[in-house]
Formats: structure tokens, sequence, C-alpha cells
């Protein structure tokens, strides 16, 4: 690595610290929408006792950011789909929840739900989380 | 007669309720028209006879309120109206209409509702036109809508010599038409929807009130909002059309000489400037017309460096060449013929044999080896 491409790099990494200093929605619903157009073409949920359709939690208010974080590596974990774009997500949250930086999101660190739902409801779910925001801002 | 009376009944009773299904309505659509009030309508007065009566509630806690202002249509209840107050988006909307008559009561179906999902703007206002450089035309517009980052638009346009609109997706709300054509004649509109990133939704608002552009409108070409057949517009056009035709006949003349004169002739001394330089350019004139090949310097290191030598330059290794030398070495042997002396006594001559120096070759000695 020569001595251009290792400033490109640090530069790179100086604007992506910067950048995620507060809540970024767009990238995640762009990531969101995608996963969603393929949810019908590629995921089949056969129901069983061992593996319900119904297996992502639905957060309760304030606790979304720690239930997207679960759900998403639920989703991983099960092979769910090799989309790259589920572990970019899952990436996303984690670090909004680490760094607090979607403080409506993350009163509490742990997921709390009351209702599981499917892939395609934890998708809107999260979908109509991070739309409330960006709409909310002036 | 009995039997025929009893016969009939179940007959009436499934024609009532085929007649009661095919003017009951089917579900019951919301639109929020942008955000400032919501109507959810189930039908239409011509084909409901019913007392309809709707009640509403938010996520699964909040109580179940009747509808404040219901809308009519021949004295039926087909909808129900909400004020930006009653709205409340990204929370599950629940709809549950009652229809009763003669003591019936059915329930209209109807599924959870997202409310940001079922926004309609308003369709945009104020369009402009401005003439930017090098034939280029830019529209913007403004939008009643409050949130302006929640919108994307589509403009829709044709000249008058087009006879299909064209379509452009734009994020913002400037449009930058790129090649404008004086002599067309160009109609706008524009129209809004929600964007990704506020809603998941397919309603578009109207189609906005059109913008014109081109010869028809001014003398200068300045837009105007009047409809087509507004007798304005007629009276502008008659009334601009001789200067029009005038400054149409310059405008071709200055086109002539541009095209046919000045272009070729700039053409023309751009590529003698670029053959005088490709000329004077050696670097470019060697690859264009390479020298004659000279050897010679091949040969230097020959007879600089080696002297002449072709076996060392070569590279002959020195045990072939030292094999070629002898590695023996013989003496000079001398040969020489005795001096030739007269004979004297002939009776010691022998018939047949010559005398030493009368019949013999040599006279003289000689060297052998």
């Amino acid at each position: 690595m020569n001595a251009s491409m290792l400033s490109y790099v640090l530069l790179s990494c100086v604007l992506l610290s910067v950048q995620a200093h507060n809540c970024q929605v767009s990238e995640i619903i762009r990531n969101t929408r995608n996963l969603l157009n393929k949810t019908q073409e590629s995921w089949s949920c056969r129901e069983t006792a061992a593996t319900p359709c119904s297996c992502l939690p639905i957060p309760e208010p304030g606790h979304e950011l720690a239930c997207f974080v679960e759900g998403t590596k639920h989703m991983m974990e099960h092979n769910m789909t090799s989309n790259k774009k589920l572990f970019l997500l899952n990436q996303s949250f984690q670090i909004q929840l680490d760094r607090n930086l979607c403080e409506s999101l993350t009163s509490g660190k742990k997921c709390k739900y009351k209702t599981k739902g499917t892939v395609r409801t934890f998708l809107e779910k999260i979908l109509k989380t991070y739309q409330e925001i960006h709409k909310s801002r002036v | 007669m009995a039997v025929s009376g009893a016969s009939l009944v179940p007959i009436l009773l499934g024609l009532g309720i085929s007649l009661a299904s095919a003017h009951s309505p089917k579900e019951v659509e919301c639109i929020l028209f942008n955000e400032e009030y919501m109507t959810c309508k189930w039908g239409s007065g011509q084909t409901l006879t019913a007392n309809y009566s709707l009640y509403y509630w938010y996520g699964n806690k909040s109580p179940v309120v009747e509808c404040q202002q219901y809308l009519w249509e021949h004295s039926v209840r087909i909808g129900c109206r909400f004020e930006q107050r009653e709205i409340i988006q990204f929370q599950p909307f629940h709809v549950r209409v009652n229809a009763s008559q003669d003591g019936r009561t059915l329930e209209i179906p109807s599924n959870c509702m997202e409310l940001q999902n079922l926004v309609k703007p308003e369709a945009p206002v104020n369009l402009t036109i401005r003439n930017m450089s090098s034939n280029q035309l830019q529209l913007t517009w403004s939008s009643p809508y409050p949130k302006a980052h929640c919108l994307e638009h589509v403009v829709k346009y044709k000249s008058n010599k087009d006879t299909s609109w064209m379509k452009q997706e734009v994020k913002g709300d400037i449009f930058s038409f790129p090649s404008v054509d004086y002599e067309k004649y160009y109609t706008f509109y524009v129209r809004s929807k929600i964007n990704n990133y506020c809603g998941s939704t397919q309603l578009w608002s109207e189609w906005s009130v059109p913008v014109f552009w081109g010869s028809n409108a001014t003398s200068k070409g300045r837009s105007s909002p009047e409809p087509p057949g507004s007798p304005l517009r007629l009276l502008t056009v008659l009334t601009v059309s001789p200067r029009l035709v005038a400054g149409m006949a310059d405008e071709h003349l200055q086109l002539f000489w541009i095209h046919t004169v000045l272009i070729p002739i700039a053409s023309c001394l751009l590529l003698l400037v670029l053959v005088v330089l490709l000329v004077r350019m050696e670097r470019v004139w060697v690859i264009i017309m390479p020298r004659i090949p000279n050897p010679s310097k091949n040969f230097d290191d020959l007879f600089i460096t080696h002297n002449g030598d072709f076996q060392e330059w070569v590279g002959v290794p020195k045990d072939v060449v030292e094999s070629f030398k002898p590695n023996y070495s013989e003496s000079i042997c001398h040969v020489s013929e005795l001096p030739y002396e007269p004979f004297q006594d002939s009776s010691t001559h022998l018939p047949g044999v010559p005398g030493p120096q009368e019949h013999g070759p040599y006279k003289n000695s000689y060297v052998g080896a």
C-alpha cells in the first residue's frame, strides 16, 4: 500500500467516524426496502414446532434498536438470507445502540417485545421506525 | 298453493341476500389529503341503503371513538372525515364500519392501516420557467405539502411537434431541460408523491396547472400560465407573429453563416495547426516516417571493445578456442641435393643408369620438412 492510498484510507476513516455521530436513517431505509423486495422471492417459511415462522421480536417502544440487533443477528445465524445488506443492517444497528445515536430507540439496552413476527413484519417494523424518524426531521 | 308459496320463500331469501351483497361496500378506503384531513369512504350513495356507523382506534389500547363528521350522499352515510387533530401516523389505525338495516347489523371488514402510507400530497404550484445559458431551461415549483424532504416529483412535458409525453423523475424541486428548441412550443406538468424515506405509498398528487414555453407565448419566449385555448393567447399569437417571422429569418441567416462558413474555416485552421505541430514535433514525426535502420551500432562492441576479435565478441568459450591450437611441434627437416661433379672414368658407369647430373631434373638443393 503506497502513501497516497494510505492517506485515502485514513481520510475515509475520519469521515466515516464523523458521519457516525448522528442517527443515520437513509441507508437503513434503503437496505430494509431492498430486503423487503426480496422477501417473497427467496424466503419461504416452513412452519414447524422447532422453527416457527414468527420468530423475530417486534419491539416495544424504546427497545427498538436492541430488538433490531437481535432480530438481524438471528436472521444471519439461521441463514434466512445470504444478503450482504442484512449484515450491514446488523452493523448499523449495533453501532447506533452502542453509541446511543438514535436516542428515542435506545432507552432500553435489552430487547423487550410482546409479540414475535415473521421476517416481513420484522422488516416492516424497522422500515416504519426509521421512516418516522426521517419524517419528523426538519 | 301453500306448497308453492313455501317454495318461493327460500328463493326470495336468496335473492335478498344476493342483492344485499351486491350493494354492500367491500372495504373502507382512507386517504390523507396533504396531511390536513382524511376521508374514509365505504361506498357511494347510489348503491348503499343501510345506516352506517364508523368507529376507529389506534394500536391496541386507545379508546374506540365514533366518527365525528360523516360524509353524506343521497341521504346515506358514505364516509367519515377526520380532522388533523384526529390523525396519528406511524400507529396502527383500526376502523370498524357497522351497517344496520331492518334490525340486522353487518360489519364491513377493514384491515389495520398505517396512515403514513395513505398520504396524498397536493399538486405542486407556482411552476416557473427560467431561460438559462446555452439553450437550457430550468423549471421550478413549490409544494403546499409542508415537508419537502419527503417528496419526490415527476415532470411531464412535450412540445407541439411531439406525439407522446415524456416523463422524468425528479428528487428535488428543480428540473433542467437541457436542449430547448426555440421553434417549438412546450408544455410542462408536475406532480408529487411521498418518497420511500417517509412512507410506502403509490398515491400521486393531481397534475399541476401547466406552464408553457416557446414561440407562441411572447416574443422573448417567457413562460406563461395561460391555457391553450384562451383568447389572450390567440391574440398574442396574432400580434406577435409578423415580428416573429422576421426574427426567425435573421436567426436562420445567422445559423447558416455559422454552419456553412465559420465552422468549416475554423476546422481547417485547426487541422493546419495540428499538421504543423505534427511536422515540427520530431517525436511524432519519427513514428510516422521511420528512419532507415543503421545496424552499425550493433557492431560497435566488436570493433571497439573486442578489437575485431570475432570469436571473443561472439562469445566462443576459451577452451574451445584453445582446442583448435595444435599441442605438438615438429622440427624442421632440411633436404638438400649434393653438388654436381662431372664423371671422369667411363668404365665404372653402368648401362641404363643415368649419370648423377646429366638427367636429374633437380640441380639445386631444397629444404623439405
